[in-house]
């Protein structure tokens, strides 16, 4: 792992984070913090139309022509590329067991795994534990900030957007994998997600298509869903509510 | 003197604690376990319902039913609507909750519909501010789980369902989006929004 490049990518992080969210820090929002709703909403119906014309039929298109076999190889590839990343996520989290277990499932997949198509790490009793750079800036203390619908990518908030651009800079794997194998990386995962949006397929369905506004209604789920796992899967009492006050 | 009414003041205001506690301690004992007895029977009538091979609109009428014996209807109806219950007068309320009460068995019946051939497991439960909060879990037939966190009230005395938490999702803020957006989309009228619902899921 190169942790000079690490480093470099954490201080000045650092200091943009302080511009960043110096704006929102103040802001405690008794529903969502939203303030780009009538941009984010202009995004979302991009996003919406994007969707009913390519990822969904990309994704039916990949139920039908990719067998649970090889749907299961796209997945133990692309999750074994992002495993580099998770070990230093959970390094920079200062949790060093879960680092180590990252790193020894990237290595075992990687070779036993045969490149990381097979599981093996899984049936030896390393079982993926995923995290990204929006969790680590969670736990350096820095909060949500205001929601972002991102065009192409959905859902998200200023401090995981924040944390998405880091993990592209940062990720290991650019530095361990020669760069002529990249076209193979990213083509994996681009079908990754027509494989995702298939397996999720009935859920987005109905998110996007069946609900009264579906904007709303993703921006609620995105938001509550994170929360939930950034704190132990604790519901916050902001987000239980109070059943007896009259709003 | 002065003293000894001190004395025997503090050791009345002791003693009177003390047996609030004593009778406060078996009763909270018993409200947890109460708690979880709701949800334990709640999503054994869920499950069955769904996993009885009925049609769908028997299936709404049962969860219809399963909803007025289990769940605080009435004040999930008020949340849902938000800020405009207060300018509604009486017969506009009762019309609305009474319209909600089918488009709450149709809504929540949608999403335990995928809850076909699977286990709920009541886990534990904390005390929240007027209830609890049992957390379960949904173990599907393939082995894949999750989270199901269930808000119950205490409601005049007898505790009874207030919301679900999916995966940390809240589905009453969810209603709550759904029942707003269609009142927005009638100009804010109650009575309209009323005459959608009964159609409406």
């Amino acid at each position: 792992m190169n942790f000079k490049h690490i480093n470099i990518v954490k201080i000045s992080l650092l200091l943009s984070i302080g511009l960043l969210f110096s704006a929102c820090a103040q802001n405690t929002p008794t529903e969502f913090n939203d303030p780009l709703e009538q941009i984010n909403r202009k995004t979302h119906a991009f996003n919406k139309t994007l969707d009913t014309w390519m990822l969904r039929p990309a994704g039916k298109a990949y139920g039908i022509v990719v067998n649970d076999f090889a749907d299961e190889i796209i997945n133990d590839f692309t999750d074994n590329l992002s495993e580099p990343s998770n070990a230093t996520n959970h390094l920079l989290q200062g949790k060093i067991i879960k680092s180590l277990k990252s790193t020894a499932r990237f290595l075992v997949n990687s070779t036993i795994g045969l490149g990381g198509i097979i599981d093996p790490a899984s049936r030896l009793g390393l079982i993926a534990d995923e995290s990204d750079f929006g969790e680590t800036l969670h736990n350096w203390g820095v909060g949500e900030g205001a929601y972002i619908e991102l065009p192409f990518y959905a859902a998200s908030t200023v401090r995981d957007t924040t944390g998405i651009m880091v993990d592209f800079m940062m990720d290991p794997i650019n530095s361990i994998l020669p760069s002529k194998y990249k076209p193979y990386t990213q083509g994996a995962k681009l079908i990754e997600l027509a494989g995702d949006r298939n397996e999720y397929g009935d859920m987005i369905d109905s998110v996007l298509y069946q609900n009264e506004d579906s904007y709303a209604s993703q921006r609620l789920y995105y938001l509550q869903n994170r929360r939930f796992n950034l704190n132990n899967n604790t519901i916050s009492d902001e987000d239980l509510g109070n059943p007896y006050d009259d709003k | 003197m002065i003293n000894n009414i001190y004395i025997s003041r503090r050791s009345a205001i002791f003693s009177l604690a003390g047996s609030t506690a004593l009778l406060g301690m078996p009763a909270f004992a018993l409200s947890k376990a109460e708690a979880e007895e709701l949800i334990n029977q709640l999503s054994n009538d869920v499950l069955s319902a769904i996993n009885a091979q009925s049609s769908r609109d028997e299936l709404f009428e049962k969860f219809e039913k399963i909803f007025a014996n289990y769940a605080d209807v009435f004040l999930i109806a008020r949340k849902a609507l938000g800020p405009t219950w207060r300018s509604a007068n009486k017969t506009q309320r009762s019309a609305y909750v009474s319209a909600f009460r089918g488009y709450m068995a149709r809504y929540y019946g949608k999403q335990f519909e995928e809850f076909i051939g699977a286990k709920i497991i009541i886990d534990k439960s904390r005390k929240t501010s007027g209830g609890y909060l049992v957390d379960s879990k949904i173990i599907f037939k393939d082995g894949s789980n999750y989270l199901a966190q269930w808000h119950v009230v205490d409601a005049r005395g007898k505790f009874l369902m207030y919301n679900l938490f999916l995966e940390g999702v809240s589905v009453l803020s969810d209603v709550r989006i759904q029942i707003g957006s269609m009142l927005d989309k009638r100009g804010g009228s109650i009575d309209e929004l009323t005459s959608y619902l009964l159609t409406k899921g």
